[in-house]
């Protein structure tokens, strides 16, 4: 097992340090995130309002640095500017004898491919054969997707992938995070919808991959995790329109879907209405419901109209939302950072996934 | 039966401004009556025309049952997480006494005194909003007095021991001065640290000198010039970028003046913002000379015309710039469909106190921002060493409770401007004295209504 160093940490790594014990090979012993960012001396679940997680937060890169084999550089909610505070931690790493994991995107131009080439590793790329044409996937695939790409997705599909394997199925399963491999997790073929193939093509292709997947591992369940956002945010915010899931699902019909949405005062009106949206553009509703631990900054947003800025909220002001607005709606809404409320998403998916084993005559 | 609507004549033209639509619709005048019948339970001869409007949402009663603002329950969320700027108050000295100051002695309970922040409670305040700033993208630290300059010092000190002990988070410094004290080392250090200014000046020498005087009573005109010519001539690059100006209207100045000042060589190119003089906790009223308000209109109307193509932009005045935006913004939320009114909902106005511009007094004392009295018992919300008096934001945020009932058939509830400041009576907040700000919102929400309407009718189109 090698020791990490996570780093510079914010809620964008959040799930993977709630579900650190599914990492493959690693165990997370620091947690160290620039003075800057308010962290310094809290425990690391304070960043998306979970439970705590037993690991305080530092800001002191070289000390953490002295008791761990591996730093995890991460992607952070914050802008970071990279020659401040990414380049010479990476050099200290080397220095100090280090494994680096960039599990951000490194421009080659800026770090120069010398040092690129000391911390990357060969992205693990699934072969499979794109004959292109569709095939059927006999597996259970259960969909993962958010209004937004930061509507807390991957805390559902590390939740799911727990809590399936909990129950003693095989799990295969497509994350929506790039770096999804470090739990054991394919990461989303993002190489095949940036090629320069058709639209058609493109469908396809990921239709083969996860035949591939199926093909190899034999799973009882896929689930699959869909980067970015299931629909334009509003007028100003709206990246690529859901043309991603709405590829994706073209590609494999998914036999039940989870959708995460921001906390609001949510009404039943509004959930039927996400979920006709879901049937008409992916051809199936919603399971369930995963209210993620954010409501939308209004204010915020009113100064910075062409990004999506949220506020945190924590797991007892969920559970009292849930409470006030959900508890009547037929509509099932959970919470997937807490844990109780992510095994009881995964009984209701496998339920709804059996009863497509029942011979209707 | 009770509507919640605004009904008005304008230029021979018919208007409804409907609250739970957040609309406004052109009517005919038989229209028109029929709605003034119908809304006053008189016999109306033909309902087609209301009825339409009944079954597209318009004309029905308030549905407002209770007033509570959406951001109540995550008030400790914002302020432990997402505190947007600090604004110290590094002195209370001040080398000038103007006429206006809120400590000239001219409001309840403010007067000058020698009072500084020392570096422990600044740095102290620093630490406080790093601490409580984890979910900011950005975080600006200003500096107030007094006249902040007079504790050069320890603004260094704060800038320095920000820039040393804070990494990774995009910070900006601002400062709000009288400009008189600046020389070549201070720009110097403000240009190495990038902090924006904004200087304070009023107008050509006359008005300047008639409010903002020196501590000897002399006018301050030529000294605060001389800095910003000298700002202007040596450093033009962050003249250009860094200096604003923020000119306060005396209410019986002569408008035209302040704009031929505005275009003057020295501030053609700069953002000048302007404000009233603040009567929150004046102890005397202030009073619009009949020539200011027939100025001021004057200037608005030259200003729609030149929206309206008609006049030269260069005739309209910059001083009317901010406003315009407000009108604008106004009118563009009315295109959009509104959300349903809720049954319970707080009305427009405040903000979450000290989440947006928490201010800190010399010793240490936290308030919503510093245009509020920090002798106000009912305005505190907590010191930098005992943290936030979460209860008493909350009681300022929901300000709209002193006037529930009111506030439940306003038709102003979602245009409104009042907030806990205006209800502020240093000791308590006062149901009395919110309801004379109510008077004049709701006067200030018709003219704007009216100024939009008739720039639509005249062809202009928001964007
Ligand atoms: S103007 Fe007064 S009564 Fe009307 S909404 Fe504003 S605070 Fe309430």
């Amino acid at each position: 097992m090698q020791k990490v160093l996570v780093y510079p940490y914010d809620r964008e790594f959040a799930p993977c340090l709630r579900h650190r014990d599914m990492l493959e090979g690693y165990v997370i012993d620091r947690v160290v995130s620039p003075s800057g960012w308010g962290l310094n001396g809290k425990d690391a679940g304070i960043v998306d309002g979970g439970t705590k997680l037993g690991l305080i937060v530092t800001d002191d890169f070289s000390d953490g640095l002295k008791s761990c084999d591996t730093v995890f550089l991460v992607d952070s909610q914050h802008l970071i500017d990279h020659e401040q505070l990414i380049k010479p931690r990476i050099i200290e790493a080397l220095n100090a004898k280090k494994n680096v994991l960039p599990l951000l995107p490194l421009s080659a131009e800026f770090f120069g491919a010398n040092l690129l080439s000391a911390i990357s590793q060969k992205p693990d790329i699934l072969e499979f054969d794109p004959y292109y044409e569709m095939n059927k996937i006999d597996t259970p695939v259960v969909g993962v997707i958010g209004i937004a790409s930061d509507a807390d997705k991957f805390y559902i599909q590390l939740a799911l992938r727990q809590e399936f394997k909990k129950l003693g199925y095989k799990v295969s399963q497509i994350g929506s995070r790039p770096y999804s491999e470090l739990f054991g997790i394919h990461s989303f073929p993002q190489y095949i919808f940036n090629a320069p193939i058709s639209e058609t093509e493109k469908i396809k292709a990921f239709n083969c991959f996860v035949k591939a997947i199926e093909d190899r591992e034999k799973p009882d369940v896929i689930i699959l995790g869909v980067p970015g956002e299931m629909m334009p945010f509003n007028d100003r915010i709206y990246t690529d329109f859901g043309l991603l899931p709405f590829e994706v699902f073209q590609a494999i019909q998914a036999d039940a879907l989870v959708v995460s949405i921001f906390a609001e005062r949510i009404s039943k009106e509004y959930l039927e209405e996400i979920n006709y949206f879901c049937r008409y553009r992916f051809g199936l509703m919603a399971d369930c419901f995963n209210l993620s631990h954010q409501i939308i900054d209004w204010i915020e947003m009113g100064n910075r109209p062409r990004q999506i800025d949220t506020c945190t909220i924590s797991i007892s002001q969920i559970e009292e939302m849930k409470n006030r607005y959900v508890r009547d709606f037929k509509m099932p809404v959970f919470d997937a950072i807490d844990s109780n409320d992510a095994s009881h998403m995964a009984e209701l998916l496998i339920r709804k996934l059996q009863s497509y084993s029942l011979q209707e005559v | 039966m009770k509507s919640f609507i605004l009904m008005f004549k304008q230029n021979g033209n018919f208007y409804l401004y409907d609250a739970n639509r957040n609309k406004i619709l052109l009517i005919s005048s038989e229209h028109f009556k029929q709605i003034q019948g119908y809304i006053t339970d008189k016999p109306v001869d033909d309902m087609t025309f209301i009825n339409k409007l009944i079954s597209n949402g318009f004309l029905g009663p308030s549905r407002i049952q209770g007033i509570e603002h959406p951001m109540t329950d995550y008030i400790s969320n914002y302020l432990d997480n997402k505190l947007a700027k600090l604004t110290l108050q590094v002195t209370q000295k001040c080398n000038f006494r103007c006429e206006y100051c809120s400590y000239s002695g001219a409001y309840e309970n403010r007067v000058h005194s020698n009072e500084n922040m020392t570096i422990d409670t600044a740095q102290k305040a620093i630490d406080f909003l790093f601490d409580h700033s984890s979910q900011s993208k950005q975080v600006n630290i200003g500096f107030y007095g007094g006249e902040p300059l007079l504790s050069f010092d320890l603004i260094k000190e704060c800038v320095e021991y920000t820039e040393a002990k804070y990494i990774g988070k995009d910070v900006s410094f601002t400062m709000t001065t009288n400009g008189s004290l600046i020389d070549r080392k201070i720009i110097d250090f403000f240009i190495e640290h990038n902090i924006s200014l904004s200087i304070s000046v009023d107008g050509p020498k006359e008005i300047h000198n008639k409010n903002r005087k020196l501590a000897n009573g002399c006018g301050s005109y030529e000294t605060v010039h001389e800095k910003i010519r000298l700002i202007k001539e040596e450093y033009p690059e962050y003249y250009k970028e860094k200096v604003t100006f923020l000119m306060v209207l005396d209410p019986e100045t002569n408008v035209g003046c302040l704009n031929q000042f505005c275009s003057s060589e020295l501030f053609d190119d700069s953002i000048i913002s302007s404000s009233f003089i603040n009567d929150l906790n004046s102890k005397n009223d202030i009073r619009y000379s009949e020539d200011f308000t027939i100025g001021w209109e004057y200037e608005k109307f030259k200003f729609y015309l030149s929206k309206l193509g008609n006049l030269a932009e260069s005739n309209a005045s910059r001083l009317l710039s901010f406003e315009f935006q407000d009108l604008n913004d106004m009118f563009l939320k009315f295109e959009k469909d509104a959300m349903d009114m809720p049954a319970v909902v707080h009305h427009g106005g405040p903000c979450i106190p000290g989440q947006l511009r928490l201010f800190v007094t010399t010793s240490g004392d936290l308030f919503p921002c510093e245009r509020v009295s920090e002798s106000s018992v009912s305005m505190k919300i907590g010191h930098i060493n005992s943290g936030f008096e979460y209860d008493k934001a909350a009681r300022l945020l929901n300000i709209g409770k002193l006037s529930e009932d009111d506030c439940k058939s306003c038709f102003a509830i979602r245009l409104c401007s009042v907030c806990a400041a205006h209800a502020d009576n240093i000791t308590e907040l006062s149901q009395q004295k919110k309801s004379l700000v109510c008077n004049s919102v709701r006067r200030g929400v018709i003219e704007k209504i009216k100024d939009g309407c008739a720039l639509l009718e005249l062809g202009y189109q928001f964007k």
